[in-house]
């Protein structure tokens, strides 16, 4: 290294005094920018985690992760200013896989590895990560699972809440009032066939005393029902013989998009014809919708966001319809109704840091969350005042899909659970 | 959870009215169907453990596998699921060629051990390039309106999708059945399956025959996976449970006996259904039931075994 320096020196007088005083010049700047460098390196950094499944079968609820982080990096790429002290943001994303182990596994990592000072989280599989925040004492805002399959498998009660763990969603009772809104629609026996998986959101459901079947009774409606299935199931034909024998009309329960292709499937080839299918979960996605043909046609089920929802985004300023409409121009896909409950989640993380003061300290955010309001691009998030503590809930309406031309569409047919975004079409019977 | 329970095994119990006797024959078709698919699971295994004394563990990841290059050949091009098989099929026995050339020789026939763990750790390979190449996310094959058709039987309603399915798995197994005991090759095959040594002594070269064996093994393999990827949504990791089906038709038919093994799914099939009946949730719990309740009345398997 040395010999290689004195050579360049010796080589130096052919080069001339001019390029010599540039190339110093430049050095210099370099090593200022080094220093500077150095500097925004030890000025605090806000580390937010971020866990979701990005792959596995519930992947379609992470589908438009890539295109809201990189929202929300470009938004906070200048960092944040709070209470006069500014702070970089980093965003550390991680892939649970769709397993809820792998959902503890990354949490513990991102709290014990990378201390982050926040953490965001989906749960349709089940509330690991916020149960790891919640041990460890790190705020934690989470969605995408109904609120009792957050708070009751955590150990959690309405009237006490937790210390660092939130939520916003929806609740059971909530949905359940949105399908018997859609049922009410149209005359039926008023005979409702119900099937729930087994798994944590399907039992919160399907619970005899807390799920939906007692505001469906309560609503005037008969249940019907044989049992749970194993995710992953592959046949239905106990159930399906049962409906057929019972005369149900309507079809209701909690199914992932390939199990209701199979349900689906096996009720046409048994010769099954129920006028209403309202299953939870497995029509929320377009790609599940396609794969289902023609036969998805006026298949209806709960709509959580819409491009038709009267919201504008808290950190763009953007309305529902611009969201979509730039979401799809730059990722080439269909808008799917996680984008607006995705996009929210982080309005919602970046206003708890903001409302802080200090965002190094866990205890100040919990706290800013937990009267929390804020106007979102899905409408009114209020932790205050939410159906349980450290709840905050979210509008949902009832719709139906429309196949035509062989391109799948929602539409808002019942909003009597939140009567600002409008109806676009009546409901019809399968 | 109990009063429902409770209905149902009376209503299983009770066949008496017209309709629950209409719902029982539907179940026990259903159940026949269903394990005609899992039979076709099983019949690589049976003969590879026939032929070959082999225990494939990395037989449910074969099955996962040709589901997933049936639907790379559907995306890239116009073919559905079924017509994939011709491109698929071919592609199959390559990759069983080679598998056996390549590695199965150097540990078939020394000691059970070897091969065992040789596929052991094939089947963690296979699940996770299968993972790393196409994410753990689920798929299945398209099968359009086929799978929403059904045919009308005296007041019973049969899927279209699973009768074809059987249909196929019944023309395999007699094809193969037939190449076995009716071929030059079969005769080869069986003196190897009865006496390695001898069958060596008078020129058969068992090494090469079990190459085309394995080929062929994984040309059965890609037709089921191709009914299975129709039937069911598959992703990386469901291989291990499409082996226990496999295994316990095998077993429970009786060792290397190909129409036991036949006959072996069919049994696991009814019984998954009619547990689905009892309790939904246990359908497949039932299924490994009636295996093990047979396995403790009758090790050697429901049939006499050995010779495929």
């Amino acid at each position: 290294m040395k010999h290689h320096n004195k050579e360049k020196l010796q080589n130096l007088p052919k080069v001339g005094r001019r390029y010599f005083l540039k190339s110093a010049a430049a050095l210099a700047v370099a090593a200022s920018m080094l220093s500077s460098l150095e500097a925004m390196a030890s000025s605090d950094v806000i580390k937010i985690g971020y866990v979701s499944p990005q792959s596995g079968p519930f992947s379609p609820f992470a589908e438009a992760d890539d295109y809201i982080i990189d929202q929300v990096r470009g938004l906070l790429a200048d960092g944040l200013t709070i209470s006069g002290k500014h702070y970089d943001v980093e965003i550390l994303v991680r892939d649970d896989q769709s397993s809820p182990d792998r959902a503890s596994n990354q949490a513990a990592d991102l709290i014990n590895g990378e201390e982050v000072d926040l953490m965001l989280s989906q749960v349709a599989i089940g509330p690991n990560v916020p149960q790891q925040c919640e041990l460890n004492g790190v705020p934690s805002i989470s969605t995408m699972g109904p609120w009792e399959a957050w708070m009751f498998p955590m150990g959690g009660k309405p009237d006490v809440g937790f210390q660092s763990a939130f939520h916003f969603f929806w609740g059971v009772a909530d949905i359940a009032e949105v399908y018997t809104g859609l049922w009410n629609a149209i005359p039926t026996n008023k005979k409702v066939g119900m099937v729930w998986s087994n798994d944590v959101p399907g039992m919160a459901l399907g619970n005899a005393e807390h799920g939906m079947p007692p505001v469906f009774k309560a609503a005037g409606f008969e249940l019907h029902e044989v049992g749970n299935f194993p995710v992953g199931a592959d046949d239905f034909t106990a159930h399906i013989q049962a409906f057929k024998e019972d005369g149900v009309e309507v079809v209701t329960g909690l199914f992932n998009p390939p199990e209701w292709a199979t349900f689906v499937a096996q009720s046409a080839q048994m010769g099954f014809k129920p006028k209403v299918m309202t299953p939870a979960k497995a029509l929320l996605f377009p790609s599940g919708v396609a794969a289902l043909g023609q036969s998805a046609d006026r298949m209806s089920t709960e709509i959580w966001w819409s491009p038709a929802y009267p919201f504008n985004s808290s950190l763009t300023g953007q309305s529902a319809a611009e969201l979509v409409a730039d979401y799809q121009a730059k990722t080439g896909r269909t808008w799917t109704q996680p984008i607006g409950v995705v996009h929210a989640l982080f309005e919602a993380g970046v206003q708890a840091l903001k409302l802080s003061g200090n965002p190094k300290d866990p205890e100040a955010v919990a706290n800013a969350i937990r009267n929390m309001q804020l106007d979102t691009v899905i409408g009114k998030l209020d932790f205050g005042h939410g159906p349980a503590k450290n709840v905050s809930s979210m509008r949902v309406v009832g719709g139906q899909w429309r196949i035509e031309d062989g391109k799948p569409e929602i539409f808002i047919t019942d909003n009597k659970t939140a009567p600002e975004i409008a109806i676009e079409r009546p409901f019809e019977a399968l | 959870m109990a009063r429902p329970l409770m209905l149902t095994i009376m209503r299983l119990l009770t066949p008496t009215l017209e309709f629950d006797m209409l719902v029982f024959i539907e179940t026990l078709i259903n159940g026949l169907l269903l394990g005609a698919l899992y039979a076709l699971f099983g019949m690589g295994l049976s003969l590879s453990l026939g032929v070959m004394r082999m225990i494939n563990i990395a037989h449910g990841d074969f099955i996962v596998l040709g589901a997933y290059l049936s639907s790379v050949i559907v995306m890239s091009t116009d073919l559905g699921p079924l017509a994939s098989l011709l491109l698929l099929l071919p592609l199959m026995f390559v990759i069983g060629w080679l598998l056996q050339v390549v590695l199965f020789n150097r540990v078939v026939g020394r000691d059970p051990l070897s091969p065992l763990l040789l596929t052991f750790g094939l089947s963690i390979v296979i699940q996770n390039l299968l993972q790393e190449g196409f994410s753990a996310d689920t798929r299945s094959l398209p099968a359009g309106d086929l799978a929403l058709q059904g045919v009308e039987l005296g007041g019973m309603s049969i899927g279209v999708l699973p009768l074809i399915s059987a249909a196929i798995s019944i023309a395999v197994f007699w094809f193969i059945n037939r190449l076995i005991h009716r071929s030059p090759v079969g005769a080869a095959v069986r003196a190897v399956a009865d006496d390695q040594e001898t069958a060596r002594l008078v020129g058969v070269n068992d090494k090469r025959l079990f190459a085309y064996m394995t080929g062929l093994i994984l040309v059965t393999v890609g037709i089921a996976s191709v009914l299975y990827g129709m039937r069911t949504p598959f992703s990386p990791a469901s291989g291990p449970e499409r082996l226990i089906f496999s295994f316990e038709a095998v077993v429970l038919g009786g060792l290397g006996n190909l129409w036991g093994t036949f006959i072996g799914g069919l049994i696991i099939g009814v019984s998954q259904l009619f547990g689905a009946r009892i309790d939904t949730g246990l359908g497949p719990f039932f299924g490994h039931l009636v295996f093990l309740l047979a396995l403790i009345a009758r090790p050697q398997g429901l049939f006499k075994g050995g010779k495929s």
